[in-house]
């Protein structure tokens, strides 16, 4: 943990996940402690089953944790209910999904142009700013074409451009290049890098491919529902992982 | 965001498909199968539609159209001696049998009309002179009789004749001929027999032995006084049923003969339920392909509907998006399986079998339930989405 | 693909729109056309209805035989005009006048013997005195003479007899008088008493018997105007007002069983009427005849309630 006083994007603490019914207990996140700050993109690794998801899904507010705090930039979401968190995730995070989640029936286009019509723009801005994110994601001309006729780098490229088109101050990539090989998944993680380099913006990438440990700032890493150690420079746990 | 909803629905065809498929289907077997019934169910009253005037006057007792109580033939100058009765005249209806040349029998609707006016006449001869039932032994059968008939007559060369009874063809009622003056169109009528007109004075004639031979009086108000007054005065006064001959089944009132007819044969006979069975058939397929395909097909999207909700996509607007969904696919449905209804009852009307009455009432009645279908579908999607945990969407 | 879209939405719309518009068929049974001929319609209140028939003012006479017979032969046609005692029918007459005949020979025999009885009494009576004869054979001649005589009576009056029965074989008029109907032919047998086939009637002046329902009967009242249509009439003439005005004679005091007036071959008893008699000139430039039906309207407002 650093001593200075950075500003703090995300800060969970004291965190307690658990599903299932009292008797039979999955224990997903224990006591756990997370902070990301604004500007860094912060990867959280650990073996599967260890909570990176839960944590994931805690600081997005899909899920509500039965105890401890969550702080999104200043906005305590432990107390929020369905709507406020509803409305909370439609203005300040953006997803990139494993399995990019791009409705098959609706465009490229189309399918970036969803968070911005969730907001409740206008059909003719959205499509404009779609249309230029996509330019930005370097898939220019393929606008009406639909998702199953890309590749699957292409395909995390709308998803990307999905993600970022509303501009959200956070962004929740949950592994984003586990279903791509590993060229593609560095240039994936380079334009996730590029394009949401921000002084504002917070970005945390669960992740267990560690040839994309590179890209990220700092690296979380978790071990039975808690952060056990935090990494300033990623390429010590490159290495102590090679 | 609603038109990416529509794009979302239109973007699967095989799916759309099956939900237009499934939609159509029940909206053309509600409509249809209600067509055919109202359809057969007109074909009650069919008397008070051939024969047309403004108010039908029966004997207390009658219920309905095709159950004629007779009348004393003194009765109309009772009638025509109530005030407000513009003119009355006489009508037989009763079904006898009748003898074709080849020795076969066949029943028919014999209607008696008065010889002095035609009251009640045929609007439409197809050939002949509605005057020349004024000459001895003469009657006016109707198109479809005529060629129901033909097919039993025999040829001037003793072989069937296997052509319609026209003009100067002959057959016996009651050993007393008939000629042929004249061929009407005519609906056809529940009962089944061919419409054969005379003349009231004759038809007393054709039903040997019926000691009394008035079944109805037609009866024209006078300019001034509305049907249903004079119905009440002449009830009033002869203590004799008065019913208007409107051909609403959809009213209340309690005054018309027709209406009275189709809600006796409503409640008399199975004929509502076996046709509301084919309507209740139309209405279960309809929701449970509709049902099932819609719901299949939110199951399909269910991740991506997760992934909307994840995105902050409320419940509010995932139920609209499916409600627009179910609502254009039910839309569209209904304007096809109508679409097509009607042009089978295009094609029934041509051939004038089997009866179609499509009713606006009809057509509201499957636009309801269409959408109806379409409403139970969205609701269940929007159930089954609302229980999906946003969350889902990081697990795979 | 958007244009498939609209394709589908112009496609549903346009079957929607066809089944609306045939829907719109299901209202033209409404329509309600007046009857091919214009019906008598009555335009007031407080009348009385009632179907009557034609007959001669003074009723028709059915005339009768006295005797049984077959024609020999027919004085009259229809429409013949008769006066009182005019022949009307003869019947067959060969028996009687055989009788006749016979009869007639019978006179001529019982006037010879009459003439022979009396002569002989003249003779024995102018000889009385001579003594030639007794008073008892005197009597007996004189007795035999007014036999003879009463003889010849009883055979004239046989044969006058059958003159009476050969005039009663032609069947004569009562009355001045039109025949209205003749129903039977030379050599048809005709039974005494049953109802001759000739109709006569003095239809110079016409009345009408009208048949009112016992129902109506309270509200009818003598002296009531009326008015006839007549059956039929109404194809001959559109219009104008076809109606005869019609003037009270009497009621008849016996309400009776309606016969029906169609003259159909079984007579119906519907019901009991009231019958009440009307009379009327014979309208100019219109034919009537004598058992024609006609439609009565009977003014009955003057004494309706409440008017």
């Amino acid at each position: 943990m650093s001593p200075v006083a950075p500003i703090v994007a995300v800060r969970a603490s004291g965190v307690d996940m658990f599903f299932g019914t009292p008797e039979n207990q999955v224990v997903a996140l224990k006591q756990a402690d997370f902070e990301a700050r604004r500007g860094e993109l912060i990867m959280l690794v650990g073996p599967s089953g260890c909570g990176k998801t839960t944590l994931l899904s805690v600081i997005a507010g899909t899920l509500t944790p039965q105890a401890g705090t969550v702080e999104v930039f200043g906005q305590r979401l432990d107390g929020l209910g369905q709507e406020e968190l509803t409305a909370f995730r439609r203005k300040h995070l953006g997803f990139v999904f494993q399995s990019f989640n791009l409705i098959p029936t609706l465009t490229v286009v189309e399918n970036v142009m969803v968070p911005l019509l969730i907001q409740g723009l206008a059909n003719d801005e959205a499509h404009a700013r779609a249309k230029a994110m996509l330019d930005q994601v370097g898939l220019k001309g393929r606008e009406d074409d639909r998702p199953d006729g890309l590749s699957g780098g292409q395909q995390q490229r709308v998803a990307i451009a999905r993600a970022l088109v509303h501009e959200p101050p956070l962004l929740i990539c949950d592994e984003p290049t586990s279903a791509l090989d590993k060229d593609t998944g560095a240039h994936i993680m380079q334009l996730v890098r590029d394009l949401s380099r921000s002084p504002e913006r917070c970005v945390v990438v669960v992740t267990h491919d560690h040839r994309i440990f590179r890209f990220s700032d700092r690296i979380a890493e978790m071990e039975d529902g808690r952060i056990s150690r935090v990494f300033d420079d990623p390429k010590l746990l490159d290495a102590s992982h090679l | 965001m609603y038109r990416l909803a529509l794009n979302m629905l239109f973007g699967d065809r095989a799916k759309l498909a099956m939900l237009l498929c499934g939609l159509a289907f029940s909206a053309l077997l509600m409509a249809q199968q209600s067509s055919v019934f109202f359809g057969i169910m007109s074909w009650t009253y069919t008397p008070m539609v051939n024969i047309r005037a403004q108010i039908w006057v029966s004997d207390s007792m009658v219920e309905q159209v095709n159950d004629a109580k007779p009348l004393r033939d003194t009765d109309l100058g009772r009638v025509r001696s109530v005030d407000g009765v513009a003119w009355a005249a006489p009508l037989h209806t009763s079904f006898v049998q009748a003898r074709m040349q080849d020795g076969n029998f066949k029943l028919i609707t014999l209607v008696g009309i008065d010889a002095d006016t035609f009251a009640g006449a045929p609007a439409v001869l197809t050939q002949g002179r509605i005057e020349d039932l004024r000459l001895p032994d003469t009657v006016i059968v109707d198109e479809w009789g005529a060629a129901l008939m033909g097919r039993m007559g025999v040829g001037p060369d003793g072989q069937p004749r296997n052509q319609p009874l026209t003009v100067g063809d002959t057959f016996e009622i009651n050993d007393i001929q008939a000629r042929i003056v004249g061929i009407c169109k005519v609906r056809r009528a529940f009962t089944g027999g061919p419409f054969v007109y005379t003349t009231y004075d004759r038809a007393k004639g054709y039903t040997l032995g019926a000691r009394r031979t008035l079944s109805f009086m037609l009866v024209e108000p006078q300019k001034g006084v509305t049907p249903i007054e004079l119905c009440d005065r002449i009830e009033r006064a002869t203590g004799l049923k008065a019913w208007t001959s409107d051909t609403v089944i959809w009213s209340w009132g309690e005054r018309s003969l027709a209406r009275n007819t189709f809600w006796w044969f409503w409640t008399n006979t199975g004929i509502p339920f076996s046709f509301g069975t084919a309507v209740l058939l139309g209405l279960f397929v309809g929701i449970a392909i509709s049902g099932q395909t819609f719901y299949s097909f939110v199951l399909e999207n269910l991740k991506y509907f997760a992934a909307l909700k994840a995105m902050g996509a409320g419940m509010g607007i995932i139920a609209r998006m499916l409600f627009i969904q179910a609502f254009s696919a039910g839309l569209i449905g209904f304007g096809l399986g109508v679409g097509m209804a009607q042009a089978i009852g295009r094609v029934m009307i041509e051939k004038g079998m089997p009866p179609f009455v499509m009713y606006p009432q009809i057509l509201w009645a499957t636009f309801v339930l269409v959408l109806g279908i379409s409403f139970v579908s969205a609701v269940i999607g929007i159930i089954k989405v609302s229980r999906v945990d946003a969350a889902a969407v990081f697990r795979g | 693909m958007f244009k498939k879209r609209l394709l589908l939405f112009a496609l549903a719309l346009a079957g929607a729109a066809a089944a609306f518009q045939l829907t719109r068929g299901t209202a033209e049974e409404a329509v309600i056309m007046p009857p091919p001929y214009e019906p008598a319609t009555r335009d007031k209140d407080g009348l009385i209805a009632a179907a009557g028939l034609i007959e001669a003012a003074a009723e028709n006479t059915l005339l009768g035989s006295p005797t049984s017979g077959t024609v020999a032969k027919v004085h009259v046609k229809v429409w013949d005009k008769v006066k009182a005692g005019d022949p009307i029918l003869s019947l067959d007459e060969r028996d009687l006048r055989a009788q006749q005949a016979v009869q007639q020979a019978a006179v001529s025999a019982a006037e010879a013997t009459a003439e022979r009885a009396e002569d002989a009494a003249r003779r024995w009576t102018g000889i009385k005195d001579s003594g030639a004869v007794s008073a008892a054979e005197l009597l007996a001649y004189q007795m035999a003479a007014k036999e003879a005589r009463a003889k010849l009576a009883l055979a004239k009056a046989q044969l006058d007899q059958t003159a009476v029965l050969l005039d009663r074989l032609v069947l004569r008029s009562p009355i001045d008088a039109t025949v209205l109907q003749v129903g039977v032919r030379v050599g048809e047998f005709v039974a005494a008493g049953a109802k001759a086939p000739v109709v006569l009637g003095d239809i110079s002046r016409l009345q009408i018997r009208c048949d009112v329902d016992e129902q109506l009967a309270t509200r009818m009242r003598e002296g009531l105007p009326a008015k006839g249509f007549l059956k039929g009439e109404s194809t001959l003439a559109g219009g104008k007002d076809r109606s005869i005005a019609l003037k009270f004679v009497r009621i008849e005091p016996f309400v009776i069983p309606k016969t029906s007036l169609t003259g159909a071959s079984i007579e119906r008893v519907d019901t009991r009427v009231l019958q009440v008699i009307y009379q009327f000139e014979r309208p100019a430039g219109r034919t009537l005849f004598v058992g024609q039906q006609m439609d009565v309207y009977i003014d009955a407002s003057q004494n309706a309630p409440g008017k």
